[in-house]
């Protein structure tokens, strides 16, 4: 007679969500630039700017934290409902 | 392998040789090095009459990682980690409190960090099921500290994904699962947890820390939170109660765990809690006295050569910026977040302080298998 065993890995279930739709242009639109607080994260963050105005002309940033760590509410954000399109960074 | 079926949702596997079901179970990825004992159903099944809730009621809902942890997947995991199907129960209260939103569970899961889980056990429950809070307790040597806390981190590597071994990534055929554990060095409390049964009996004046948080004394209750690291603080040369604070804050100040929010627990043994007894402190005048001598400002920490964490990190030797003066950094949030818990050997003047690191704290009932019998 075999021998059974039960399978203790949980394996993820798909989320339903979608992506976003894709701008068609980042001119005149307003970047999201959203740092986990770590070192480099807003020095990288700045490059991203300069590069972003030099560019593509976006009208401005918003800049904003979050934690990585957990999921965020959606009070936490600050004014990220103002941006166009937002970037998270990591730095570490 | 077979489909679910026997009254299970998880899949069963054949193995033809029972000799080999250790190794399969290796193989499977399974493990967290050390070998496991085999979920067989009918282990399985003797956790979940010991834990008296349905197999599918959820007990975790791991939104980062989109997956459910069950009872019935805490049972398996429970079952390889060699308890005793009565300690499901206190396993079942610990992963509870694990989906607590204060305490941070995707951060013990996933940080670089390397935090691992520790827990405190109160009640009656402790000694029924003979942990061990004396000699040795953070230690090796009993079976309930030991299982319990290695239950909770294979659930982690199994249930909720934090496969360990980051920079070990496989090849990338598709058949092994990510490595989500991305801790940088990891550390021995991983395997098994900071386990702390309190040692409530040795000094009744100093009240246990449920009851500090409101539990009644007759009352089961786990408190989790995460633990980077400890420190032992030597303090066999302080006669008073108050030369012990000073030596622990003396410590703690320079541990590099200095945070604008956390929890601390400090696991005192028998010898330095007669003194404290003898000098009419109290848990609540412990952990006061113990935030107020770490308090230190930003600046402080700054011109002393330090960097602190928690969205305050600056390099080192950075300039002193404005409002560093006024905000603070200390071993916890405030007093109230110093936990004191009393365990250990007779003899020894070795005070432990588990420090935080990014997650938070949260205490559950231990519902034993009646009462869940009751509401299920």
């Amino acid at each position: 007679m075999g021998y059974e065993v039960l399978d203790p890995v949980v394996e993820p279930i798909a989320p339903e969500a979608s992506l976003a739709p894709r701008l068609d242009s980042l001119e005149g639109k307003w970047i999201g630039l959203w740092s986990n607080n770590k070192i480099n994260a807003v020095e990288l963050l700045d490059e991203v700017e300069a590069i972003l105005r030099d560019r593509y002309g976006i009208a401005g940033t918003k800049r904003g934290t979050y934690n990585a760590g957990r999921v965020m509410r959606a009070g936490e954000w600050g004014d990220i409902d103002g941006c166009d399109a937002v970037i998270l960074t990591h730095g570490d | 392998m077979s489909g679910p079926k026997a009254g299970f949702a998880s899949g069963l596997l054949d193995i033809a040789d029972p000799e080999d079901a250790i190794e399969f179970c290796y193989e499977q990825g399974w493990t967290d090095g050390l070998p496991v004992v085999p979920p067989t159903p009918e282990r399985v099944r003797r956790f979940l009459a010991a834990g008296g809730r349905p197999p599918d009621d959820v007990i975790v809902e791991y939104i980062d990682r989109s997956r459910r942890v069950t009872v019935e997947k805490a049972a398996i995991n429970s079952v390889m980690a060699g308890c005793r199907p009565d300690y499901f129960p206190v396993v079942l209260a610990l992963i509870e409190a694990m989906a607590d939103p204060g305490f941070h569970l995707h951060a013990a899961n996933a940080s670089t960090g390397g935090m691992a889980v520790g827990f405190v056990v109160n009640g009656p429950i402790r000694n029924e099921l003979n942990m061990n809070c004396r000699g040795n307790v953070l230690g090796p040597g009993n079976r309930a500290n030991s299982t319990i806390g290695r239950a909770l981190r294979l659930t982690q590597i199994n249930a909720m994904g934090s496969v360990p071994g980051a920079g070990n990534e496989p090849d990338l055929d598709g058949t092994a699962r990510p490595i989500l554990d991305r801790s940088t060095m990891g550390q021995p409390g991983k395997y098994a947890g900071y386990h702390v049964p309190e040692y409530e009996e040795a000094f009744p004046s100093l009240a246990p820390l449920h009851v500090m948080h409101g539990f009644a004394r007759e009352q089961d209750v786990v408190s989790l939170f995460s633990v980077v690291g400890h420190l032992q603080i030597s303090a066999h040369a302080e006669s008073t109660a108050q030369e012990i604070i000073d030596t622990i804050c003396f410590y703690l100040a320079g541990c590099g765990r200095l945070t604008r929010g956390g929890d601390c627990v400090l696991v005192i043994p028998p010898e330095n809690a007669e003194k404290f007894v003898r000098d009419g402190f109290s848990k609540a005048d412990i952990a006061d006295a113990v935030y107020q001598g770490t308090r230190r400002t930003v600046a402080e920490v700054k011109r002393a050569g330090g960097s602190v964490s928690g969205g305050l990190m600056d390099r080192r030797g950075g300039p002193v910026r404005p409002g560093d003066d006024e905000r603070e950094v200390a071993i916890a949030t405030d007093g109230s977040h110093v936990h004191v818990v009393v365990a250990g050997g007779p003899a020894g003047a070795f005070i432990y302080a588990l420090l935080p690191y990014g997650g938070g704290f949260a205490m559950r009932e231990i519902r034993r298998p009646e009462s869940n019998m009751r509401e299920g």
